[in-house]
């Protein structure tokens, strides 16, 4: 029992072996993070470097010269522009009338209280276990009666609801407490008031978490432009990258620029996120 | 009062509440349940002319069709090898991964390592299907380098050849969601009371003991939880990464149910054909879903319901 009332006594050779173990965790978790950011540090450096010298210096990271003709055809392409265009366009539509409509829906939910209300949540909640592949030809025909294909609107529409937002925000605002609206009902504001004014600036994290996913699923979004946009002029980034690197399909580093300009936006969104939506995840146990 | 009255004059009294949630849930009618209306065409002999009500039944035709065609056995080895492949690598990856993270005690790295581990899960399909496609051509990076160490003779081009796409698919996703599926665990070894540690130290276990005996054990709900949501998707290809992948050369290994479903819907417009294709995956995950959620709480003692 003697060992149990001495305080914790690290001996000289265990010292050494645990910082032994943590520099062989280090390496082993260095490596994978290695892993992960190689294939950003070669788009990067293709980018920069003039198709000739891509495949003849491959392991050259950091080209010799900076190399900046790439994105200058990039600009001047006469449809990179417009698809990049088009997806911030979608993208800066759908999110506020994505954010206005769900939270506004997720608030009613976490504070309305009638009988039949969680069967009710659940039947919303078996809209996800249906994938979007199944019902593709009959939405594709739904879109198509409602005059939606081939515009940007079929991306946009359908996306301004979102079942999945509305069981995370819900979950979110019902840690709100109720006591903190009882006070405001008592100063005579309704509802919308207490929604706007109190659960909305508590709930950042949530609409932040909220806002990022949308971006990056409707940047992302390579399925729905697919199927539902035809014209070239009205594709999004990730459909008209794909065309774009089957047109350039020689020229790598011109590629490479195309796609290091596309992915600009999600990494300094990300960036700016981050330590939200890992806290949104972390309390909320839910990903997307 | 009794409850029929009661309940009514409950909602009456909540008007306000219900404004609020009118537009989501008219909206959440036409976009998410009107389509499951459409799912009927599985059974009908649906043609682009008339509308889905007049269309002629065709009864379970065209389920048969899809079992007894010559593409079903290549579509199902495609797609359940790849996603077995994925559930038996990429599964445990993740939990290791968060594990040794969550070991480490020096800070920078950990979180640098953790920060960038994300990262590939936000880049789309599109972008590193290119970046893959040209890495893994006759004169790209990856030849480069195994010419370089002397493991290959010859360049490879190995989006030409059937029995490496599995690999690549695997793989490749592997890479993209490797930190992301850990983030879960993470948070939930982090839930981990430290005292469980403190007394294992005390009771001389090793570190290892202390992963076996008291980190794994904690995070079992969360296995659990992740466990049942990859089985359940395991007739789920990512249509995106398939797709940006495949070419007529590795078609014999890449051809997975979701593909086959556009080839045959959007392609050859087989309307009726295709969406009972698709009807059937979405039954087939449910019916993994209950299974691997009994699953798991035999084995587990926790499941989602």
């Amino acid at each position: 029992m003697g060992a149990l009332l001495a305080p914790p006594r690290l001996a000289g050779s265990r010292r050494r072996r645990e910082a032994a173990v943590q520099a062989l965790l280090s390496v082993l978790v260095f490596a994978a993070g290695l892993f992960m950011i190689t294939p950003f540090v070669f788009m990067l450096s293709s980018a920069f470097k003039p198709n000739g010298l891509v495949f003849v210096e491959p392991l050259r990271i950091i080209p010799r010269t900076l190399f900046l003709e790439n994105f200058r055809r990039i600009f001047a392409d006469p449809l990179y522009p417009v698809w990049y265009w088009n997806s911030i366009r979608i993208t800066l539509i759908t999110i506020p009338a994505r954010g206005f409509l769900v939270s506004l829906a997720a608030y009613a939910f976490a504070r309305m209280r009638f009988r039949g209300k969680n069967p009710l949540f659940l039947l919303f909640m078996a809209t996800m276990m249906i994938t979007p592949e199944a019902t593709i030809i009959p939405r594709y025909l739904m879109y198509k009666g409602m005059g939606l294909v081939d515009t940007q609107w079929a991306i946009v529409v359908p996306a301004v609801f979102d079942v999945f937002f509305l069981f995370m925000l819900r979950q979110f605002f019902m840690t709100v407490p109720r006591e903190l609206s009882e006070a405001a009902f008592i100063d005579g504001t309704g509802h919308f008031w207490v929604y706007s004014r109190i659960v909305l600036p508590l709930s950042k994290p949530a609409l932040v978490t909220m806002v990022l996913f949308t971006f990056i699923w409707i940047w992302n979004d390579y399925v729905n432009p697919f199927v539902f946009i035809n014209s070239m002029q009205k594709q999004m980034i990730t459909t008209g990258l794909q065309f774009f690197q089957a047109r350039e399909g020689a020229n790598y580093a011109l590629q490479m620029a195309g796609a290091t300009f596309a992915v600009i936006p999600t990494v300094v969104l990300f960036t700016f996120t981050q330590r939200y939506f890992v806290q949104g995840i972390a309390t909320s146990g839910i990903k997307g | 009062m009794n409850g029929p009255a009661r309940t009514l004059r409950r909602l009456l009294g909540q008007r306000d509440l219900q404004l609020m949630a009118l537009l989501g849930l008219a909206w959440m009618v036409i976009f998410n349940y009107l389509p499951m209306y459409g799912i009927f065409i599985a059974f009908k002999n649906f043609n682009i002319l008339k509308p889905v009500w007049a269309a002629p039944w065709a009864g379970l035709e065209h389920f048969r069709e899809f079992f007894t065609d010559g593409s079903f056995v290549r579509v199902m080895r495609n797609t359940l090898g790849i996603n077995g492949l994925r559930l038996a690598i990429g599964f445990p990856l993740p939990i290791i991964f968060a594990i040794l993270l969550s070991e480490l005690v020096w800070p920078g790295i950990k979180r640098a390592v953790q920060t960038i581990s994300y990262l590939p899960h936000f880049i789309s399909w599109v972008i590193l299907g290119g970046l893959l496609v040209t890495w893994l051509s006759d004169v790209g990076i990856v030849n480069a380098i195994l010419l370089k160490l002397r493991v290959i003779r010859e360049p490879i081009f190995y989006l030409a050849e059937p029995r490496y796409f599995w690999w690549i698919a695997v793989v490749s996703d592997i890479w993209k969601e490797l930190g992301w599926s850990a983030i879960i665990y993470l948070a939930a070894i982090t839930g981990i009371d430290p005292q469980l540690y403190e007394a294992a130290t005390i009771d001389g276990a090793t570190r290892l003991q202390k992963t076996r005996y008291v980190t794994v054990p904690c995070i079992r709900g969360a296995i659990a939880i992740m466990f049942v949501l990859t089985v359940s998707y395991l007739l789920n290809s990512n249509f995106d990464q398939i797709f940006v992948l495949k070419n007529q050369l590795n078609v014999p290994a890449s051809d997975v149910i979701d593909i086959y479903v556009y080839r045959m819907g959007l392609q050859a417009g087989r309307f009726s054909y295709s969406t009972a294709i698709g009807l059937f995956k979405s039954v087939i995950a449910l019916g993994l879903l209950l299974l691997s959620n009994r699953v798991a709480r035999r084995l587990m003692g926790s499941s989602i319901f």
